[in-house]
């Protein structure tokens, strides 16, 4: 995969992460399944993309971490939000949702020609 | 300094706010994906899978992107 295709998948799965976490803190499980099931399936994220996401965010600053006790309590670590992070994903997701729309418009394009 | 005065496993690190040490973290992931793996077995098992498919297969999917 080029370079530019890597930092393209790291770029949304990043943002992904930090909207999962937005509601609280979460544990890395239960950030995949969040997102599974945000992108009905979509994006299905493995452990050994996961957790180097998680660690990168992390050293950022954009997510602190803590260990807890999960639901059925095992222990876990979990992952939250920082100021930065909460700052990060509010710049960054309209920034998103703008290129998505641009991309959307130029594949819609049914003719050749420039107006 | 007595056993019973030792600090517990990383305790003086965060007490001070270091970083964990590269053992400490090491043992970290490896107890998060741990976790992981044990509630995606979880899940498969109550989807109907049995305890050694369950295994199998919650592995299969550890990937590595880079």
């Amino acid at each position: 995969m080029a370079d530019s295709e890597l930092n393209v998948l790291r770029g949304s799965l990043d943002l992904l992460i930090l909207k999962a976490l937005s509601w609280g803190p979460r544990h890395g499980y239960g950030v995949v399944e969040w997102i599974e099931h945000a992108t009905d399936a979509t994006f299905l994220i493995e452990e050994g993309t996961l957790y180097p996401a998680l660690h990168r965010l992390e050293r950022k600053g954009w997510v602190s971490t803590e260990w807890g006790i999960s639901d059925n309590n095992r222990r876990a670590k979990f992952y939250q939000l920082t100021a930065t992070g909460r700052a990060q994903l509010r710049t960054e997701a309209p920034l998103w949702h703008r290129y998505a729309e641009a991309i959307a418009r130029a594949l819609r394009a049914t003719a050749p020609e420039v107006a | 300094m007595t056993p019973s005065e030792e600090p517990r496993r990383g305790g003086w690190r965060r007490a001070f706010r270091l970083p964990p040490s590269r053992a400490q973290a090491e043992r970290e992931l490896d107890d998060e994906i741990a976790f992981h793996l044990a509630m995606r077995e979880q899940k498969l098992r109550a989807g109907g899978l049995t305890d050694t498919g369950a295994y199998r297969r919650a592995r299969e999917r550890f990937g590595d992107v880079g």
